[in-house]
């Protein structure tokens, strides 16, 4: 069963992120390198992603004439996915395990279907 | 350039897309599967996926020892993704443009829905754990 786990932050959460120390920044990159190695090993992994700074997300609606409406203009309180996981799990079984190595993630399962 | 579009709604929005017709859930799949094969053709699909309904979904932290600790208590207002596309595009503008198309897929009546769509590039340094 394919789950995805998604890690959210506001903006003021990058800001921090960017004044963490090298050595801080290091330590985070090294266990997350490692985890994943584990998810790896366990035959668990599907896919890791991470986005770019939500300084350049935009939401956009359909226009009346055809045309793509963009917005970027966000509330202080936005939570943006900052990355995720897709993992392929037993049933029922691993997901929570797996979470709290990655801190705070959504656990979602994937249904298999298209996005539609 | 890969981008993630990332469909959102409410659990509420979620009801009420229950309570579409099949004739209008059919024509909303079909527009959005006819984009799937257009972007195909053109090169610039990637990935698309639907997720499970919000009921099941969990916030998960982590304390000192790994032990997770969940919550499923979320408050109405709460945007759960709902499913996303990932495109291989040359332009944000052709993202955005996907994005549209998207949003333009009808709903009930043949009414487009309108719903908004967030763009995101992905990060350009792989992220840790990528290359393992």
């Amino acid at each position: 069963m394919k789950y995805i786990l998604m890690m959210h932050g506001k903006k003021s959460g990058w800001d921090e992120y960017a004044r963490w120390s090298k050595e801080d920044l290091q330590r985070n990159v090294e266990f997350m390198r490692s985890f994943s190695k584990e998810l790896h090993d366990a035959g668990v992994f599907v896919d890791i992603k991470g986005l770019a700074w939500p300084q350049e997300a935009r939401i956009v609606r359909a226009g009346n004439n055809g045309e793509p409406v963009t917005d970027g203009i966000f509330p202080e309180s936005k939570e943006f996915l900052a990355g995720y996981w897709v993992i392929d799990v037993e049933p029922r079984a691993g997901v929570s395990d797996c979470c709290p190595c990655i801190g705070r993630a959504r656990a979602r399962r994937e249904t298999g279907e298209s996005a539609d | 350039m890969k981008y993630i579009l990332l469909m959102s709604g409410t659990k509420a929005g979620v009801d009420v897309y229950r309570t579409w017709s099949k004739k209008d859930i059919g024509a909303h799949r079909a527009v959005l599967s006819s984009l799937d094969r257009e972007l195909k053709v053109s090169g610039e699909f990637v990935a698309t996926q639907g997720l499970a309904a919000p009921h099941e979904a969990r916030v998960v932290r982590g304390l000192n020892e790994g032990i997770p600790i969940t919550d499923g208590i979320f408050p109405e207002s709460k945007e759960f993704l709902l499913g996303y596309w990932i495109v291989d595009v040359a332009t944000p503008e052709r993202a955005y443009e996907i994005a549209g198309r998207i949003s333009a897929a009808p709903g009930p009546g043949g009414v487009p829905t309108n719903m908004p769509i967030e763009v995101r590039q992905f990060a350009i340094h792989a992220p840790a754990g990528t290359e393992s």
